[in-house]
Formats: C-alpha cells, structure tokens, sequence
C-alpha cells in the first residue's frame, strides 16, 4: 500500500457491497438474519455472485480489492464477530 | 454541563485537511467563549492506527507518544500543520477530531490522564483545562 492512501473513495461499482457492510455494521435486524442465513441475507441487497462470495469467505482483501472500504470491512467483521463470540469484544 | 461532541469525516475522501479542522475548532471556540456558562469539548476517535487495512496490527505506537508530549509543551497547534497525507501514513486520520478541539483550547497545555497501547490501537486520555 506503499504511496497509496489507505482508505479512498469507494468506486460506484462497490456501492451494494458497501451497502451491504454498512448494514452489517449498524443494522441489528439484518446481522441478525445474515447470521441465521447469510445466502438469504445477501441477496437482500443484490450482492452479485464474487462480492457474496469473497463476503461470505470473510476475505478482507479481496472484499477491498473490489472496492469495499477497509473500515466498514473491519467493523462488520468485529460486529459479527461481537454477536458470535461476545467474548471477542475483550480483544478489540 | 453542556457537552458538545465533535464530528469529523475521517475516513471517507475527501476528508477535511488538519487545517481546516483546526481552523473550524478556533471558530467554534469563540463561539463558544460568548456563552455564559461553561462547556466541554468532547473529540473521540484518534488513535486507531489502520483499522481494517494489512497495517492494523502495526500501530506507530512512537508517533502517538511524541504527539501527547507536543500537546503536553502546549504545542498543539502544530497539529494543524501536519497533512492529511502524513497523518494516513502514521495511521492517525482520526486525529483530525483533536486538531478541531486544539483549534478550540488555543495553546493551552494537556493534561494527559493515560497512554495505553494495545495489539492495534493507542488509548489516550486527554483534558485540556481551559
């Protein structure tokens, strides 16, 4: 990431990707259903097949390489983390 | 007391430059000043240190502490003179919220409560009594 700016505007083409991490992020009603069916869950937002997949992976870079933000990938995973492994939040 | 908490984009280009923070900060400070009764400044975030990027498990834990020893000397306004470039390669966009509170407390000098480095952040705690 040398000489690149860590964190940059997220491309058009990413918008129901980051759509989808920010629900992740701040909407406790869809975490929740993405945690009890996440195949269901993503096709809420209209995620196209490699964004679900590298989502459903948890493939930080990959999701990054597609134009997800790094800060709404870090925090949907910690909140997902938070409600599958509550002790998790000690580690943050 | 009166709490006002300070907002900033930091993560999200285009984000404002220190300067522009601390120029707003300054703004808001005499604003502030007019009124009669006393209120807190409140600016979270800070040092983060690379969240959610391959850098997040090598925080510039050194940088923070030369910081908090600046704000310690009263220098604060030094932090408006850092670019948003540098402040990204430090790992501390999020110090744009202290560069709008240094615009408001002027030169005063830092009460610095803690310094407690994790595995990925810095957690400080900082007054400036003013």
């Amino acid at each position: 990431m040398s000489g690149e700016p860590h964190y940059r505007f997220p491309p058009a083409s990413a918008y129901r990707l980051n759509r989808c991490l920010f629900a992740l992020k701040s909407d406790d009603a869809f975490r929740a259903r993405f945690i009890k069916d996440a195949h269901a869950a993503k096709g809420e937002l209209g995620l196209d097949a490699e964004d679900a997949a590298a989502l459903l992976r948890g493939d930080r870079d990959a999701l990054v390489a597609r134009g997800a933000h790094p800060y709404l990938v870090f925090m949907a995973d910690l909140r997902l983390r938070m409600e599958r492994e509550p002790v998790s939040f000690e580690f943050f | 007391m009166p709490i006002v908490p300070l907002h900033v984009n930091v993560y999200l280009p285009p984000q404002p430059t220190p300067r522009r923070c601390h120029d707003w900060g300054r703004a808001l400070g005499e604003i502030l000043r007019a009124r009669p009764e006393r209120i807190a400044l409140m600016a979270s975030g800070g040092m983060s240190h690379f969240p959610g990027t391959d850098r997040y498990a090598s925080p510039e834990f050194e940088y923070d502490r030369r910081l908090l020893e600046t704000l310690k000397a009263g220098h604060g306004r030094e932090l408006a003179a850092i670019t948003g470039e540098e402040l990204d390669k430090m790992g501390n966009i999020e110090l744009r919220t202290w560069a709008t509170v240094l615009g408001a407390v002027g030169d005063a000098k830092a009460d610095v409560y803690c310094y407690e480095p994790s595995w990925h952040h810095g957690n400080a705690v900082v007054e400036w009594p003013v």
